[in-house]
């Protein structure tokens, strides 16, 4: 490796790791009123295999997920600037619930929704976070509420109803955490000596012992009922009648997301009916293992086991009991999951580190700096600064850009590994996909054409669409790894029509911005100087037109092949290869545009100008197809209407619409001052022709 | 001849007719056209159904597009239809595309492969507009004592079997004369045959048809077609479009694309013993007309058009699996047994993105049900397409690939070259 490069290498691995969240080295003590968990506690519990949103994944993503549900954040930030990361928050609701009651969890975007339950809001703002304390007095109002919500129609519920009915979902979803270790910490107190002697002259035993003869306890009771026993007049009547109760308080709740058990049973086999094959694909929660075993189902000693590791863990007085609790529960699960053969655990510790490492959010650094030492090499070129000055920017810039975009395309491999498919599953996938696409496409640009400019926007735009994928993800509040619906679960489909027609929008997505960029500097130019064209604006205005040529002639490729590939799939799973649903049309609007300008370019009816002006328009179209049509409400890849998307598309329009506006505004400067024939200047013999009158 | 001679001769008149068809400025007005129309007609798919938004801005010649109401007036513009749009730029694509390019050696070798793509695949399109013909098939699993017996438990089933599919729009006014031993002779008149029976419009008398066919000796007079209503009781109802017939009146529904459309006719049956009878024959009705004639009872129903299909096809077993612990449906797909004309069995399995293909028909996994309340029998539903033009897609999309890859590799190729070039002249030059 040649030094230069080697310097690189290490001064991106520097920066990574300055990046990177710190370890905190927490020991389950009290910290400014706030428990902390030790780190070892927090590591064995957040690669903790469970299943949640059909799937099995690291507890660490699913509180990550229950994060996001309650707050639209992976992480909680306090008023002192503490932050509070998943498994942390997880921890303190199951096991210090008073303490977390006080979080400020709930995210409400409108106050409104807490003021209709009667509560007042003084002190709080339209869009504020509220803690379950604060709405513990409105609950009963709300849960009033949501019963009448319970029969109607989502989409036929108002704004304010739809809020309430979500407020009560997340409020559910919390009281379920809170209440997750209920039963593993309730001590049952034996009511008669018959019981006692059953378990040694005990006075009172755990869940865990209860659980094995919890059928036989049962039967015993109906036998004694049966031969006219009653409560009132049977002592031992009566004792059973308060186990039965026991696991009836306990039972009666299963939505407890915990379910963290694999069935230890054989596969029902091919010819088994779909119930046997979800009784064995879906883990199950301890309190749904306690009603299997009360129904008198077989419950394996390693599943108990299972159980009982758990009751430890919640019963445990320090942080290194739990963490060996938890090490346990993972050690036999694991062994449960790997003797089912299912294959379940095998991409746990990927998607641990996937979440650790984070590394698309981490990249944003370095496309910051690429677009810095991209835009300043620009600068410099414009200022007549040395040749020199501007290679080394752009060899720094290169270098950020690059390892922004390993870092970029890292966390795609992480996910295609984790989920064993494609690189795009879903509308948030499309982010981070296309974001890599723009990134390299513009790498490449800048090895051709050298002048920063390339580097400048291929940085910016990596930065803006990961940030953008993280919003995203907050606002849906939802796993970003959800199992994939039947239509859509053919790797084939996903790895060809998926893949070509978003490489497509990346295309337009980069040509509307090298485009929208350049029509803004040559409307200041115009402004400045309306007839003479500085010597550093030719080049950049001619590589900007042959950018946004080569970028459409890309585009054009592979919206095509993606947009029919879309219809051959549509003709294989609905018998139709062209439906007229929007999400076509959309992908169909793009091509058009983009052969549009590459046939009026051709036919010399677009200039440059013209070909810059309509490739920033096709910006807003690609931002149609790709976000907008699927907030519409209508169509197969209707997603359901999300207010963050709506203003991020919003904003997207805004951009691309007031800089082709901004180009406009230069070009008919130029136009008034060409009528007028305004001698200036340099250009009074003969002026050279401006840039956007001719062709490329 | 001299060069002065050559260069004075006028192009003919189909020189500059093909020049004006083929020419670039017509593309791009076709492009320009086409994107504004796919714009609206996407639009308008959010107030009113797919279905209208098809026929009205895809599949006609032209359409008044409506902009909204400005200054107090509802603004509308005339725009070229879908239809019309592609009929031109095929033809501008077959004289721009094709024969001007035919003889401009391998530079454009690329372009002239992916435009005969484009143009495959809008004559695939064509085919499948006119010809193609879709509908749905739905078919209960077995019970649950036939599943147990096998295979053959639900042979003499007949919910689980069919073999005529309906049209997904098309309706047809069905008349069965029952016959001694019990079966039925069956008449079909098509909806287009009725179609023109429209009810009275502003300037317009209602028009009534008449249906008649060899051996039904009955005389059908339709009148009042509506493609979508619903009977409603007369006295409750105001401005009305059609007569009060025993207290009923034929009423326009609601347009809402969340529920299906049913047509309804007034039907009157002349000299049918000594009488004339009447009634409102509606799409949705349970239990047909019952009318007697000549001895014979005569069954009539307004259905959705039934479609044979070359083979009899058989549930065997319907599977609908969920992701663990979720909603979600990872898959459904149906086992079914197809017997041809011979009387031979097939087993086959369907299933999303993997439909059966045989003699022109293409079956889909495409649906099921019942989706709520408890569930002891499931049924499938399958969409059957008979489209001569199904493989053209793949044909069309490969052709179209291969010319564009052809033509953007040799474009890049130049343009490394070029660049190179420049970059020798440049270190020669310093």
């Amino acid at each position: 490796m040649k030094p230069a490069l080697r310097t690189l290498f290490v001064l991106a691995l520097g920066l990574a790791a300055a990046a990177l969240p710190g370890q905190g080295a927490s020991q389950g003590a009290s910290q400014g009123g706030r428990t902390q968990w030790s780190a070892e506690l927090v590591d064995q519990l957040g690669s903790l295999p469970v299943m949640g949103g059909g799937r099995v994944k690291p507890m660490l993503s699913h509180a990550g997920v229950s994060m996001l549900m309650l707050s639209n954040k992976r992480s909680l930030t306090l008023e002192e600037g503490a932050r509070i990361q998943p498994v942390d928050w997880w921890l303190t609701v199951a096991l210090e619930g008073d303490e977390a009651d006080q979080l400020p969890i709930f995210k409400v975007t409108d106050v409104a929704v807490i003021e209709q339950i009667g509560l007042s809001t003084a002190g709080h703002k339209k869009r504020d976070s509220f803690s379950y304390a604060e709405l513990e007095p409105g609950l009963s109002r709300l849960f009033a509420e949501a019963r009448k919500l319970r029969g109607t129609e989502p989409d036929d519920r108002s704004r304010l109803q739809k809020q309430t009915w979500d407020l009560y979902l997340r409020v559910s979803h919390y009281e379920s955490i809170r209440m997750a270790f209920a039963w593993a910490r309730a001590d049952f107190e034996l009511g008669d000596e018959v019981l006692r002697d059953r378990f040694g002259g005990a006075s009172s035993v755990r869940f865990s012992d209860l659980l094995p003869v919890a059928h036989e306890l049962v039967e015993e009771y109906k036998a004694l009922g049966a031969a006219g026993a009653t409560v009132e007049t049977d002592p031992h009547m009566k004792a059973l009648d308060g186990v039965i109760e026991f696991f009836e308080f306990h039972t009666g709740r299963f939505d407890v997301p915990f379910e963290v058990i694999p069935p230890d049973m054989d596969h029902p086999g091919p010819n088994a009916t779909p119930e046997q094959k979800h009784a064995w694909e879906f883990w199950r929660d301890p309190l749904h293992l306690a009603a299997v075993a009360v129904r008198g189902e077989p419950v394996t000693e390693r599943e108990l086991d299972v159980l009982r590791a758990l009751e430890d863990f919640a019963r445990a007085e320090d942080d290194g009991a739990r963490a060996a609790a938890i090490a346990r529960v993972d050690e036999l699960s694991r062994a449960i999951a790997e003797d089912r053969g299912a294959d379940e655990t095998r991409a746990i510790g990927l998607e641990v580190s996937y979440l650790d490492l984070n590394l698309h959010w981490h990249g944003i650094w370095f496309f910051v700096l690429a677009f810095l030492f991209g835009a300043a090499s620009v600068l410099v070129g414009i200022a007549g600064g040395s040749a020199k000055g501007g290679q080394i920017l752009r060899w720094f810039g290169n270098g950020a850009l690059g390892v922004g975009l390993a870092m970029l395309v890292g966390a795609v491999t992480l996910r295609c590994m984790i989920q064993l498919r494609p690189p795009i599953t879903n509308l948030y996938e499309t982010i981070l996909f296309i974001a890599a696409i723009v990134v390299a496409s513009a790498a490449v640009l800048e090895w051709f054409h050298r002048k920063g400019f390339s580097l400048a926007i291929g940085g910016a735009l990596g930065a803006i669409a990961v940030l953008g994928a993280h919003r995203f993800e907050f606002s849906s509040g939802d796993d970003t790894m959800r199992p994939l619906v039947a239509v859509l679960d053919d790797n084939f489909w996903l790895a060809t029509h998926v893949t070509t027609i978003n490489i497509g929008y990346a295309a337009g997505m980069l040509a509307a911005a090298v485009a929208a960029v350049t029509l803004v500097i040559y409307a200041g130019v115009r402004l400045a100087s309306p007839r003479i064209d500085p010597p550093w604006f030719r080049g950049l205005y001619r590589s900007a037109v042959t950018i946004v040529y080569a970028v459409t002639c890309f585009g054009v490729f592979f919206g095509v092949v993606g947009t029919i590939l879309g219809g051959v799939w549509a003709n294989d799973s609905w018998g139709r290869f062209w439906g007229w649903d929007p999400k076509e049309n959309g992908a169909l609007m793009i091509v058009l545009a983009q052969l549009f300008i590459l046939h009026g370019r051709l036919g010399g009816h677009l200039l440059k100008f013209g070909q810059l002006f309509w490739a920033t328009l096709t910006g807003t179209i690609v931002i149609f197809s790709w976000f907008h049509v699927n907030q519409l409400g209508v169509g197969l890849h209707a997603y359901g209407f999300s207010e963050a998307v709506d203003t991020a598309i919003g904003i997207g329009y805004w951009t691309f619409g007031t800089m082709a506006g901004v180009g406009l505004l230069g070009r008919i400067i130029e136009w008034t001052v060409m009528a007028a024939g305004e001698p200036t200047g340099e250009t009074q013999s003969s002026p050279p022709p401006l840039p956007s009158q001719t062709r490329s | 001849m001299t060069d002065s001679a050559k260069a004075v001769a006028p192009p003919s008149l189909l020189a500059k007719v093909g020049a004006v068809l083929g020419s670039y400025t017509l593309c791009m007005a076709c492009l320009f056209a086409l994107f504004w129309i796919t714009l609206f007609g996407t639009l308008y798919q959010v107030e009113e159904s797919l279905l209208a938004s098809q026929i009205k801005y895809f599949e006609s010649w032209g359409v008044i597009h409506e902009l909204g109401t400005f200054l107090g007036v509802d603004w509308k513009v005339p725009l070229p239809g879908g239809y019309l749009i592609m009929v031109v730029l095929s033809i501008n694509l077959l004289i721009g595309g094709v024969m001007r390019v035919w003889n401009r050696g391998t530079r454009v070798i690329g372009v002239l492969i992916a435009h005969l793509g484009i143009l495959l695949l809008c004559v695939g399109a064509w085919v499948r507009l006119h010809y193609a013909v879709d509908g749905q098939v739905q078919l209960f699993e077995p019970l649950p004592a036939a599943q147990a017996a096998g295979d053959d438990g639900s042979v003499d089933d007949p919910a689980t079997q069919a073999q005529v599919y309906l049209h997904d729009h098309n309706w047809e006014l069905a008349v069965i004369a029952r016959q001694p031993d019990g079966s039925g002779k069956e008449y079909t008149f098509p909806d287009p045959l009725f179609a023109d029976a429209q009810p009275a419009a502003e300037g317009k008398n209602s028009r009534v048809v008449t249906l008649r066919a060899t051996t039904l000796p009955l005389t059908l007079e339709v009148s009042h077609f509506m493609r979508n209503c619903v009977p409603r009781e007369a006295a409750g109802t105001e401005a009305r479009s059609a007569p009060a017939l025993e207290g009923l009146v034929l009423a326009p529904a609601v347009d809402d694309p969340k529920f299906r459309k049913f047509p309804g006719i007034y039907l009157e049956i002349p000299e049918l013993e000594g009488a004339t009878k009447k009634s409102i024959v509606w799409g949705r009705s349970v239990a047909p007309w019952v009318v007697r004639a000549a001895g014979r009872e005569y069954l009539i129903s307004l259905r959705r058009q039934r479609l044979e299909m070359p083979w009899n096809i058989r549930l065997v077993d319907f599977v609908k699996e969920d992701h663990p612990g979720t909603g979600l449906a990872r898959r459904f797909s149906s086992d079914v047994v197809i017997t041809d004309a011979a009387g031979s069995d097939r087993d086959v399995h369907i299933s999303m993105n993997n439909p059966f293909r045989d003699d022109g028909f293409v079956v889909y996994q495409s649906g099921w049900g019942p989706q709520e309340g408890p569930v002891d029998r499931y049924y499938t539903v399958l969409t059957v397409s008979k489209n001569p033009a199904d493989l053209i897609p793949w044909i069309g999309v490969s052709i179209i690939a291969l010319g564009l890859a052809i033509h953007f590799i040799m474009k890049l190729a130049r343009f490394i070259r070029r660049e190179a070039a420049r970059a020798q002249r440049a270190g020669a030059t310093s």
